[in-house]
């Protein structure tokens, strides 16, 4: 399975893509305390701003770890499973 | 007998029991003089209930004198992670935002536990909340007794450690990722995690409403398929239960792998393995083929995504849980546990969904595994224990110098994402030192626990990685 991260990293490594794409990468990978800060008000999420220096490493890890499942394509017919069904994994 | 009684499994105890030759009170004093003696150095237990075991002994003496035998775990001692709620006992989640709580109410499995009989030692340490760092938790880190620098996993550390160094014969634990089945894995002891819905949560705290299972921990298959025999079952107060009936899981055990078709995924669930392990997995496969089960090739396409989407799932779904409790008493969490609670802040409802989506993914594939076998092998981890994290490390999911993701759980999260059974046990031991153990995890249909025990016993039948005692308790 290849997503559109992965596919621009292959063609800046094959240079396909130029400097510019690949600055774009690297960009791409950053997040700073203003941006989770803006993040949070928007969430209304109570998290003070000492704390979103401290949370920051971790939710940009969240994010390339993450990336994964963001990036995947899904079909149009999966519906999410809210919880275990037992039909539909093979049971009953 | 008195010197290797704690030695026996539950099973062996039970026979004993049943026949008069052993008195339930030997067998709690016997553990409750083990539990002082070597839980200083092991911190397995975050209390001990020796007044109430010692009791409770003497009434299981005298109901098995009079005739009124229960069953096979009248009169065993066990011990539960300390996340079930047990009415009038403090259940403190491993953590110091909840260190007093002594429930009103009783959890479904620890109240069947009790009117089988079981004897309650005490509650077993874990990470706290079941997701924290072991090491900063509420009542500090257990230690693996293969080597006390070494960490016994988690969440469910305390049972992990405690049944491998044969202070208690049987333990509950809880698996909303893997919680049941690392430290099963890291310990070189049994951890099953049965099919979502088989067993109650009812007074189980949650981590993820979706994700997480409570069941047993063990030293043998046998006495792990004796326990889910207790505690499976509807329960009305519990409504994601099943009332699928419950079979006899013990009359299963007795039929041997013969014919049994074992699926062996390639791909993801080997890669990056420690040598060790994919050696030691790949002489358990042999040895299947060998007891007569025929091994085949499946395929799980999406098995990578497991880990990030439970993730999801799991901290999203912890964040919404103690909302609370973060809000008015963040300062008290394992900093872990308030990174993670934290972070998960910034999970979008799109993420949540995408990867309930990934859940119907997997689940469909897992259906298609079993079209082609009984049983799918995959090793319980790909990884040895690892050392007790310092301070710093333990802090915080990015680890000082490391670059990359650290967390890599799709063997197990497969189990939590789609409901399915799974069952951990022994298979091997690194040569070290330090020499720690190697496990095989094998997974079943929905509601098909006795096919996933009876091929984990077939196996334990044939090996002795399971009677192996670390020097230490040895």
């Amino acid at each position: 399975m290849t997503n559109r991260r992965e596919l621009l990293q292959l063609l800046v490594a094959g240079g396909v893509l130029g400097p510019a794409a690949a600055a774009a990468l690297q960009e791409d990978a950053k997040l700073s305390t203003d941006i989770l800060e803006r993040a949070a008000s928007l969430f209304e999420a109570e998290i003070d701003p000492a704390r979103i220096r401290e949370i920051l490493p971790a939710v940009e890890r969240n994010r390339d770890f993450f990336r994964v499942v963001r990036e995947l394509e899904i079909g149009d017919d999966v519906e999410p499973a809210p919880t275990f069904d037992a039909k539909r994994a093979g049971g009953g | 007998m008195q010197d290797d009684l704690v030695f026996r499994p539950a099973r062996e105890l039970a026979a004993l029991v049943r026949s008069k030759e052993l008195s339930p009170v030997e067998i709690v004093e016997a553990f409750l003089a083990r539990i002082e003696e070597l839980d200083p150095k092991l911190n397995a237990f975050i209390t001990v209930t020796a007044d109430e075991a010692r009791r409770f002994a003497r009434a299981a003496e005298r109901e098995i004198a009079s005739g009124d035998y229960r069953g096979p775990l009248h009169g065993i001692p066990y011990a539960p992670k300390d996340i079930l709620a047990t009415r009038g006992i403090r259940t403190t989640n491993g953590s110091k935002v909840t260190p007093d709580w002594v429930p009103g109410y009783e959890s479904t499995i620890t109240e069947r536990l009790r009117r089988a009989g079981a004897v309650l030692l005490g509650k077993l340490n874990l990470l706290e909340f079941a997701m924290g760092s072991g090491v900063l938790s509420g009542f500090g880190p257990s230690r693996n007794p293969w080597h006390l620098d070494y960490s016994p996993s988690g969440s469910s550390s305390g049972s992990g450690t405690a049944l491998a160094a044969y202070l208690t014969p049987l333990s509950i634990g809880t698996d909303t990722g893997g919680s049941i089945r690392a430290p099963a894995a890291a310990c070189g002891i049994v951890g099953l995690k049965q099919t979502y819905g088989r067993v109650s949560r009812y007074g189980v705290t949650t981590l993820s409403w979706t994700l997480d299972h409570a069941g047993p921990m063990t030293k043998t298959v046998a006495d792990a398929a004796a326990m889910l025999q207790v505690i499976a079952g509807r329960d009305p107060k519990d409504p994601t239960s099943s009332s699928e009936p419950v079979p006899d899981y013990e009359a299963a055990l007795a039929s041997g792998v013969e014919g049994l078709r074992v699926g062996v995924p390639s791909g993801y669930f080997f890669e990056g393995a420690h040598p060790e392990v994919e050696a030691a997995m790949r002489a358990a496969i042999d040895l299947l083929g060998t007891l007569g089960a025929r091994i085949v090739e499946v395929d799980v396409p999406h098995a990578e995504l497991a880990g990030s989407a439970g993730w999801i799932v799991a901290m999203a779904e912890a964040s919404s849980f103690h909302e609370k409790r973060l809000r008015e008493t963040p300062e008290l969490f394992d900093p872990l546990v308030r990174e993670r609670l934290e972070t998960a802040k910034f999970y979008s409802a799109t993420d949540y969904i995408k990867s309930l989506r990934v859940r119907t993914i997997l689940q469909d594939e897992m259906a298609r595994v079993f079209e082609s076998c009984d049983v799918m092998a995959v090793p319980g981890s790909t990884e040895l224990a690892s050392k007790l994290d310092d301070e710093l490390a333990a802090r915080s999911d990015v680890k000082p110098g490391s670059t990359s993701p650290a967390f890599r759980g799709g063997n197990t999260f497969l189990g939590n994402m789609t409901g399915l059974p799974a069952i951990t046990i022994p298979c091997g031991f690194s040569k070290g030192p330090p020499s720690l153990p190697i496990a095989i995890q094998f997974y079943g249909r929905p509601f098909d626990e006795a096919t996933i025990l009876r091929a984990a016993h077939a196996y334990e039948g044939a090996t002795d990685w399971h009677r192996r005692r670390p020097a230490f308790a040895a």
